[in-house]
């Protein structure tokens, strides 16, 4: 985990870079003025209460949703939108698809493909998408499948894995396309207690090995462990974010103290 | 659905066309009954008409359930009779080869100007209504004349006798014409109307006597007659021959070649003998049985005839044509379906619209009005819109061509709600995963949302096809021999038609059931459970080769790692 030079361009500087982002549904405003900057090799992790807008924020980043306003860059690069003179136009289906080949997202429900064995949702996109050989990708899924932990289930149909392995397998899928950027989004909490552990585990591993992530969690110990930077939300905007330190211990605004001490409650 | 996705749909479909209309082409011809007569001894005399339809050929129209004059000779699977031989001898005098087409009476005049044929020879009684649409060489005399069941027990003479009774009459007949003058005479007199039974062959009708269902058939004079020979004892004629004209070969209006060809050969014919000879032949109006085949109606179960069709080739031909239509016409509707349901799935209103649309009318309509419509309507639009003549032919398309065209729109109404409920079932979570790993709309669909959405799509689509190879029995409403028209053709000169349907259910049978089975293989192909045995033997392997884990941890074992 290596804090990048602060000097440079800000959008070369930062791996994600989102300025004044609004979202609507309807007469509903999810994210109201959203700012957030990761720097390479950044863990973020996103806190707060159930509804403020933290799944929204991570489905804008790669398009998921359309945002009414403001600008998001993933690696200096304008994400969903082209800019024709001055205004922003959405950009093309390949466009599209081809940025968010480059953003992993880890889903709370897992979303594997249950057609498919483990080792075929891993190879799909690679093969489909980047164009890989078969024997290519079948190599590479099953070095993260060793890494994830599950080099013997590389056969097995989803619906036979216990809901930690499928959340391994599907970080293993995500991984497989190379991403820059990892999105993950409650990733454990479908998961019984005592398979959280497992997940995280791979998690903070990756954080190790310099990947850049943004993480929504209501894992307390682990944004604490891991984060570079907690960002803590609520009613769609960020109330107070910095060092996991300063959030944990000595929070400036109630809100979040109010948020902290309900979770520690629990 | 973005515009690129648009696009390649509609280039998609356009190959669909494309294909539906090669398929069309090789198939247009196969209904037509080729007499294969070359002209032999006799030496062209009069000189071939122009613009034939096929060149070398004469290509005649004629309903041939209609004995003596024409029906399927059920031995040879031809059309025969005394207007077969008659046209097929005027054709030899202009040195062609004759083609009969099988086709409706009802239609018969509006076919013949759609160009289906050249000319058409049908026992047509020739009436100022007629002549308007097109021009008759009369080669017949005939009246109308009553059936009735031997002795007369109601003395029926006339049809004012048959105020209050049962009769029955072929669909688009003058004697139906007749039959609705004679019903509005019995209500003038404040009579109880004739209770009408109007059915689409003359040997049903006469099916109707013999049943007891009707008192009394009204037909043509050599119809009556002949009827009266093949069943002797049976039936008696009610009254006299009333109402005598002459029935005509309809030629085209303005297709002045063919009318002073027909017309000439046919001159010829009478003046050599060979027209006397053809009467002779056929027993008309000489009290001679022609045919030395049993041809009676009788109550009996004819099982001699049930085994004569059940595996002759009229009928396995029969079975292959309702196969094959079902199977193209199914596979064409699941294609169709398949994009109406991601047009009616697109948030888009100028997908959506179009979809929601075409279902509403294709699932709101009769599939027999649909096919009669491409069938019989399609030929007037250039007429009514005035279009190039040349252009005409266009319009004019083939009964096969029809019912696939018919099969598959219709088809593809009903798909695309089943495809479109398949893929509802898939969890949004797939395609949002799919994304998320950089595939596009139409990669996503095809690996990852459709092959999930079968098992949803198969059950039902089993069982649309179940239906489709029995719906193909609309197809007999416009000539195509498939199994339900195969068994009212044959059946109907020797009034078996009882025993060919059931050869034809026989037949339905066979190919439901054979389906039924693929359908539960094809089923248990997509079965989730089925890949639990998978699991197993690669289980198994791994076992055997790396030799790990108890036979049975799967079920209970969990957590391998992790902790
Ligand atoms: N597609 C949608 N249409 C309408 N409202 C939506 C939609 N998606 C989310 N919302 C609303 O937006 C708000 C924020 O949702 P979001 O899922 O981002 O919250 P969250 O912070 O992730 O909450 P949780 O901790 O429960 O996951 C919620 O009130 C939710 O009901
Ligand atoms: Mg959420």
């Amino acid at each position: 985990m290596t804090a990048v030079a602060e000097n440079g361009q800000a959008a070369t500087q930062h791996m994600v870079r989102a300025e004044q982002i609004v979202k609507r549904f309807g007469s509903l405003t999810i994210l109201n003025g959203i700012d957030l900057s990761v720097k390479h090799g950044q863990v973020v992790v996103i806190i707060g209460p159930s509804g403020s807008g933290k799944t929204t924020l991570l489905r804008c980043i790669n398009h998921l949703e359309k945002i009414d306003s403001g600008r998001i860059y993933v690696n200096g690069e304008l994400v969903g939108y082209r800019l024709v003179k001055g205004r922003m136009v959405e950009s093309s289906e390949a466009d599209i698809a081809r940025m968010r080949a480059k953003i992993g997202f880890v889903f709370q429900r897992f979303n594997l493909f249950p057609h498919l064995t483990v080792l075929e949702n891993i190879i799909e996109a690679p093969v489909h998408v980047l164009g890989q050989s078969k024997t290519e990708a079948k190599e590479y899924a099953t070095t993260l499948l060793g890494k994830v932990g599950l080099a013997e289930k590389a056969h097995v149909y989803p619906h036979k894995l216990s809901g930690g392995q499928q959340q391994r397998v599907a970080i293993a899928r995500a991984l497989a396309m190379k991403p820059k950027l990892m999105l993950f989004d409650e990733a454990t909490s479908a998961l019984d207690p005592e398979l959280v552990g497992e997940v995280l585990k791979v998690m903070r591993q990756l954080a190790e090995e310099g990947m850049t992530m943004i993480v929504v969690t209501h894992e307390m110990g682990f944004a604490r462990e891991v984060a570079d930077h907690v960002i803590f939300m609520d009613k769609a905007i960020i109330v107070e974010q910095g060092p996991p330190e300063q959030i944990f211990s000595q929070a400036q605004n109630e809100r979040t103290r109010d948020f902290l001490g309900m979770i520690h409650e629990e | 659905m973005s515009l690129r996705q648009s696009a390649s749909l509609i280039i998609f479909l356009m190959g669909g066309c494309m294909i539906l209309s090669l398929l069309l082409t090789a198939y247009t011809n196969v209904s037509s009954t080729d007499k294969g007569s070359a002209p032999n001894a006799t030496q062209p005399s009069v000189t071939a008409p122009q613009d034939l339809l096929t060149p070398g050929t004469l290509t005649v129209g004629s309903d041939t359930t209609y004995p003596p004059q024409e029906f399927i000779d059920t031995a040879t699977g031809q059309a025969t009779g005394f207007d077969i031989d008659l046209i097929t001898a005027i054709a030899q005098r202009m040195g062609l080869k004759t083609t009969i087409v099988p086709a409706g009476f009802d239609t018969i005049i509006d076919s013949l100007n759609a160009k289906r044929f050249d000319v058409v020879i049908s026992a047509v009684a020739i009436s100022n209504e007629r002549k308007q649409k097109a021009d008759f060489v009369p080669y017949f005399n005939a009246g109308a004349s009553l059936l009735v069941q031997k002795g007369n027990p109601r003395h029926i003479t006339s049809t004012s006798d048959l105020c209050g009774l049962n009769v029955g009459v072929q669909k688009g007949t003058v004697e139906q014409d007749y039959l609705t003058t004679a019903d509005k005479a019995c209500k003038e007199k404040h009579k109880s109307a004739i209770n009408l039974t109007i059915l689409q062959n003359q040997t049903d009708v006469v099916q109707l006597l013999a049943t007891g269902r009707v008192v009394a058939t009204y037909q043509d004079s050599p119809v009556t007659d002949y009827y009266l020979q093949q069943n002797a004892g049976r039936f008696d004629v009610g009254g006299s021959v009333v109402n005598a004209v002459a029935e005509g070969m309809a030629i085209r209006k303005g297709d002045t070649s063919m009318f002073n060809a027909v017309q000439t050969a046919l001159n010829q014919l009478k003046a050599d003998g060979t027209y006397r000879k053809l009467f002779k032949k056929w027993g008309i109006m000489s009290g001679e049985l022609p045919l030395n085949r049993p041809q009676g109606v009788t109550g009996v179960f004819r099982w001699d005839i049930f085994w004569q069709f059940l595996f002759s080739p009229f009928f396995l031909r029969a079975a292959w044509t309702t196969l094959w239509i079902s199977v193209v016409a199914q596979f064409l509707g699941v294609v169709l379906g398949l994009f109406l349901a991601l047009m009616r799935m697109s948030r888009s209103p100028m997908l959506n619209w179009p979809a929601r649309a075409y279902i509403w009318f294709f699932r709101g309509s009769p599939l027999l009005v649909q096919v009669l419509v491409l069938f019989d309507g399609l030929p007037r639009i250039p007429q009514a819109f005035g279009l190039d003549p040349r252009l005409w032919q266009a319009f004019v398309l083939g009964p096969i061509t029809v019912v696939l065209i018919a099969f598959s729109l219709n088809e593809g109404a009903y798909m695309a709600e089943i495809i479109r409920a398949g893929i509802t079932s898939v969890d949004a979570g797939q395609m949002e995963a799919a994304k998320s790993l950089g595939m596009r709309y139409a990669l996503a669909m095809r690996r990852i949302i459709l092959p999930q959405a079968a098992r949803v799509i198969v059950p039902p689509l089993g069982n649309e096809f179940n239906n489709m190879l029995k719906t193909t029995s609309i197809a007999s409403v416009i000539g195509l021999l498939e199994l339900t028209n195969t068994a009212q053709i044959f059946g109907s000169p020797t009034f078996t038609t009882f025993e060919l349907l059931l050869v034809a259910t026989l037949y339905y049978l066979l190919l439901t059931t054979v389906w039924s089975y693929v359908q539960a293989w094809i089923e248990k192909r997509l079965d989730p459970n089925r890949t639990n045995k998978l699991d197993l033997q690669k289980k198994g392997w791994t076992q055997r080769v790396l030799g790990f884990g108890a036979a049975d941890t799967r079920g209970a074992g969990t957590l391998v790692s992790g902790h």
